[in-house]
């Protein structure tokens, strides 16, 4: 079986800038993934890639064996790190529309979470808070059932309660044998979800292990990242 | 999923258009009410034949209107934050482009049956109302003789049935434009959004949409040229006293232009976009 991700010397350049270049990964299935790395690193470009956001970019990407198209975007939910919901549609409507499009979406379960996550179905987007756009959001992407969910830091300028409630709807509501991509800074509350760490830099990949691997060698998550990235004052 | 496609598409370019069709159709309505009144003076003379000048000049504006409100749409739907709900969908961009093209010259050929509708109203309005302080001004003078020569068709104003042998001919014609006139829009559209261009987009999308305009004309006419027949550029003579061979190969040379911008459009879209 495929891995879920494969990419193959893909360089993605914004002009004469290159952010990525000559990425070689494979990403098995039913894992968590830890997507780290310095502002501008190129992980929000790296997800844009593996969800057709971005598709000016050079060498091969395959998602579930397949290069990214209909099709891959049918088995991967992507959750960016901004709000892209129509402002005039209600908590409903922004169900319905994905009803409407996504095979794979459980409406009974999103219409629950809904409720359990205190949103009124009649609401339009353009009243809610940002708050509530999110949760909003994380419950459209998570009342999938796919094979791949690619979350662009979902915990970004959160506090901490919300934190804690956001990683329990996305690890509570993850199907079997699913596979989760997600970028954080949070690296110290996280890395006891992840099984494994993607790092990135430099325009290249500088890690990837499972987190298991990497405790045997007695670091913590925190300590590699800092020795990976260095601070430069 | 292209029927789903159109169905939403539909509904996020009616929301912001339904609002342009109803002012139209409220204006007509107020200029046919004019023509209910049996005594016509001066007075009611002079606001009729204004408010159904304005008709005809708002039929005008709604069409600019139309064009303004439909690419906004399409631009947000594509290029702005909500691009990142639209490209996450599963579906191909060839669906995606022909949804926005279809909704798009649909919403326009409404646009454009509302502001024809909209002269048709104004004119049939002067007919009446004209027909009518005719009818009063002679009672009046005890003049009901001379009613012919003072009537709407005495002053050369087009009969329905006139007026609808026309339409019949502008719709082909209209059709046929409004098909690449869509395309040009949408293909500068995606290429403002396309690197290098997408740095400047209000330098560029002129610079285009002139550019599209120029290669349009200078194709039919190299194609006319190449197949030995004047081919007519006059928009407005299209169809009208020429050889219906030079109409077809217009229509043709339009259409083939049309098809190449389509799948140009398309290869941009699947091959050359980086949403920000």
């Amino acid at each position: 079986m495929h891995d879920i991700i494969t990419l193959k010397q893909m360089t993605k350049a914004y002009g004469s800038k290159v952010v990525l270049e000559n990425i070689d990964l494979s990403i098995p299935r039913g894992s968590i993934v830890g997507l780290m790395g310095p502002n501008g690193c190129g992980k929000t470009s790296m997800m844009k890639i593996l969800t057709g956001m971005i598709n000016d970019y050079s060498g091969i990407v395959r998602i579930d064996g397949q290069p990214v198209g209909a099709y891959s975007k049918s088995v991967t939910a992507y959750l960016p790190d901004r709000s892209y919901l129509p402002q005039w549609m209600n908590a409903k409507q922004c169900v319905n529309y994905m009803a409407d499009f996504y095979r794979d979406f459980d409406k009974p379960k999103a219409m629950k979470m809904l409720e359990a996550f205190q949103l009124e179905p009649g609401q339009r987007v353009k009243t809610m808070s940002k708050g509530m756009q999110e949760k909003l959001l994380l419950l459209l992407t998570m009342s999938r059932q796919a094979k791949l969910y690619v979350l662009d830091e979902p915990l970004g300028g959160v506090d901490p309660s919300a934190r804690q409630f956001i990683m329990d709807t996305i690890l509570h509501n993850r199907p079997e044998n699913s596979t989760i991509l997600l970028s954080t800074h949070m690296i110290y509350d996280m890395e006891r979800v992840f099984d494994f760490a993607l790092m990135i830099g430099k325009r290249q990949v500088l890690l990837f292990d499972s987190v298991a691997n990497l405790e045997a060698q007695g670091k913590t998550l925190n300590e590699l990242f800092q020795e990976v990235f260095p601070y430069v004052g | 999923m292209l029927a789903k496609l159109l169905k939403n598409d539909f509904i996020q370019t009616g929301r912001m258009y339904l609002w342009v069709l109803g002012i139209g159709v409220a204006g007509g309505g107020i200029g046919a009410l004019f023509t209910l009144k049996q005594d016509v003076g001066t007075g009611t003379l002079i606001i009729a034949l204004l408010w159904n000048f304005l008709l005809m000049l708002a039929a005008a504006a709604l069409e600019a209107t139309a064009i303004m409100v439909i690419m906004v749409s399409t631009n947000r739907s594509l290029f702005t934050e909500r691009g990142y709900l639209t490209f996450a969908l599963p579906v191909s961009t060839l669906e995606m482009l022909a949804s926005k093209f279809i909704s798009n010259v649909l919403f326009m050929l409404l646009s454009i049956a509302e502001a024809v509708g909209l002269v048709v109203v104004a004119i049939m309005n002067v007919r009446r109302i004209i027909n009518k302080a005719a009818d009063s001004l002679l009672e009046n003078m005890n003049m009901q003789g001379m009613k012919e020569s003072f009537s709407a068709e005495a002053m050369g104003l087009p009969t329905f049935a006139e007026f609808m042998q026309f339409l019949a001919y502008l719709l082909v014609v209209v059709v046929v434009f409004l098909i690449l006139a869509m395309m040009i829009c949408l293909f500068v559209l995606t290429i403002s959004h396309v690197r290098p261009f997408q740095a400047k987009p209000g330098l560029w999308i002129p610079i285009f949409l002139v550019g599209c305009a120029v290669a349009c004309q200078q194709i039919i006419k190299l194609t006319g040229t190449y197949l030995k027949i004047n081919v007519n550029l006059n928009l407005g003579r299209l169809g009208a006293g020429e050889s219906p061979t030079i109409n077809m190969v217009t229509a043709i040379v339009m259409l083939g232009l049309s098809a190449v911008l389509f799948f140009v459009t398309n290869y941009m879209l699947s091959k050359k976009i980086s949403l920000k």
